[in-house]
């Protein structure tokens, strides 16, 4: 079963359009990635997902339910966590605090996850009461999906988890995201640049180019990692 | 003679102190958090002047009155709110525009409702004296009030849930919308909250003026000024800058008048503008985008 989907989305900002006639599905406990070049339109669709942006032409399905008119907040309790790009913690608030704001994620009925996010990354543990801004890129990465996990969503978005956090904790990220889909079940979509990441994390990829879908390939093929190379690389 | 001096200006900066920083509160959390210019603040004051003193002659005690004019400007301003405000979040001059207009219709409305002046509440609670030196205790209340307020602002940011949301709105607002929290509700109730402080600073300053429909205009000018000198932390900037600006006002207004009171006092808010640019508290804030 599809636990999200766009279908024939077409969306922008203002007059100019961004995304033209995008379909894509993310089966129920499926990890899916979707890659392509600086300026394409990865962000867009995901605040198309999350609810930030409205499209103007087809629709949004999450757990067998049109979402397309709920506004952001009302799908973040429906049960999707979203990490922007840039992670967008919030700076002067502390670590716990942070993550307490996401427990809205998911709404009120279900168990939430501190202890959770707090085994799968120790470093926010040792910092809980530390301001998020004071803390590094990696660190606020780690943060920002502890945040969007805390409240047990069914699909978790993620736009760029690498950029700007170092190498060895890009892996350390890309590996703490397979073991959530594994042991909790969290359906995950996420955007990226970074092939090891793609290749490593996900089972399914969507390659966009100026705002189309233009490929899906099974980073799991060997011969699949020329092509998503030459899809990222310019 | 020197002593009487000293507890002069002293009793001065007390009443100088609480009349900013009452003056100032509910400005700052409405301007602080929703960046909304709420130019009706001063008749909100008034609102909460009057309710209080129309309780207090229909025989409710004043410290029950009070309380009653922090809630009746607070639906006032949830009224309002939901009527025309939140519709001109991110337009700030369409917003100073409309709530300027509200100020202007409040105040003639008052005029109409209630006439041109209304019975006065009586100071209480009497004078303190010493030698030569006499001043009403209800400065200390004033101040201390002051004081009792921006600590109960502190806990609810602190420690409650639409605390933490209102503060997360605040710094990032399409993250924590998208993360569930329900911003529009955040804003609502924060403009309540800020419209009860006005309200509650309206009945604490109603003995202290007379109850007429133009008492708002007496406060805006102080509210404005200790909210800009005041810098981003709502609860601390207000501290420090009524602090700040009540010591360079009290003397002054001692020695002077009341009139170099004032014009000190803006004088000084331009001296700290100038120095600090971000306000007395962006000097402290850590943590930055
Ligand atoms: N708020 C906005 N208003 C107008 N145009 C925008 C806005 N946000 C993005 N765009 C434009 O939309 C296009 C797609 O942007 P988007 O952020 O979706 O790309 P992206 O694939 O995520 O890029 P990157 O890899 O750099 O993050 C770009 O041309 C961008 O300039
Ligand atoms: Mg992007």
């Amino acid at each position: 079963m599809n636990l999200f989907e766009l279908n024939n989305v077409t969306a922008g900002y203002g007059s100019t359009p961004i995304l033209r006639d995008v379909s894509l599905a993310v089966e129920e406990g499926d990890v899916v990635s979707l890659i392509g070049r600086n300026g394409v339109g990865k962000t867009t669709l995901m605040k198309i997902a999350i609810g930030l942006l409205s499209p103007e032409e087809g629709d949004v399905m999450f757990d067998g339910a049109d979402v397309t008119s709920m506004g952001a907040d009302e799908r973040a309790r429906a049960g999707i966590g979203y990490v922007p790009q840039g992670r967008d913690v919030f700076p002067r608030m502390t670590v716990e605090e942070n993550l307490q704001i996401g427990a809205e994620v998911g709404g009120g009925g279900r168990e939430k996850l501190y202890d959770e996010v707090y085994e799968y990354f120790p470093r926010l543990d040792e910092r809980r009461d530390q301001n998020a801004g004071t803390m590094s890129g990696g660190e606020q990465q780690m943060l920002a999906i502890g945040r969007a996990l805390v409240g047990n969503p069914d699909l978790l978005l993620l736009d760029e988890p690498s950029e700007g956090v170092q190498p060895s904790i890009v892996t350390e990220i890309s590996e703490r995201v397979q073991e959530i889909n594994e042991e909790i079940g969290t359906t995950v979509l996420f955007v990226e640049q970074n092939i090891q990441f793609t290749m490593n994390a996900s089972n399914s990829c969507y390659v966009m180019e100026k705002g189309r879908i233009v490929d899906r390939v099974s980073p799991d093929d060997a011969d699949d990692e020329s092509v998503i190379e030459e899809h990222i690389t310019i | 003679m020197a002593l009487t001096n000293v507890l002069d200006i002293t009793g001065l900066m007390l009443s100088s102190f609480g009349t900013l920083v009452l003056a100032a509160v509910g400005l700052a959390i409405i301007f602080g958090m929703m960046r909304i210019i709420n130019l009706a603040h001063g008749e909100f004051i008034m609102i909460g002047a009057y309710a209080t003193a129309f309780s207090f002659s229909a025989g409710v005690p004043l410290a029950l009155a009070i309380p009653i004019g922090g809630l009746v400007t607070g639906i006032v301003g949830l009224v309002l709110e939901r009527l025309i405000i939140r519709h001109l979040y991110d337009r700030l001059v369409d917003s100073m525009v409309a709530t300027w207009g509200i100020s202007l219709i409040f105040a003639q409305g008052m005029l109409i409702i209630a006439g041109p002046s209304f019975s006065d509440v009586p100071t209480p609670l009497g004078p303190i004296s010493y030698g030569d030196f006499s001043m009403s205790l209800y400065r200390v209340v004033l101040a201390a009030s002051a004081i009792g307020l921006l600590i109960a602002l502190y806990g609810i940011y602190t420690y409650t849930t639409y605390g933490r949301h209102a503060r997360a709105t605040m710094q990032d607002e399409e993250t924590a919308r998208s993360l569930g929290v329900n911003t529009d509700r955040i804003y609502m109730i924060t403009f309540f909250i800020g419209s009860v402080m006005a309200g509650i600073a309206g009945g604490l300053l109603s003995p202290i003026v007379s109850i007429v429909p133009t008492l708002g205009q007496s406060y805006i000018i102080e509210a404005f000024v200790t909210v800009i000198v005041a810098g981003p932390s709502v609860i601390l900037g207000t501290i420090l800058s009524g602090f700040s600006l009540s010591v360079v006002n009290a003397p002054v207004s001692q020695w002077a008048g009341s009139f170099a009171g004032r014009v000190a006092l803006l004088v000084a808010a331009i001296v700290i503008i100038r120095l600090l640019p971000e306000g007395i508290s962006g000097y402290w804030m850590e943590g930055g985008e």
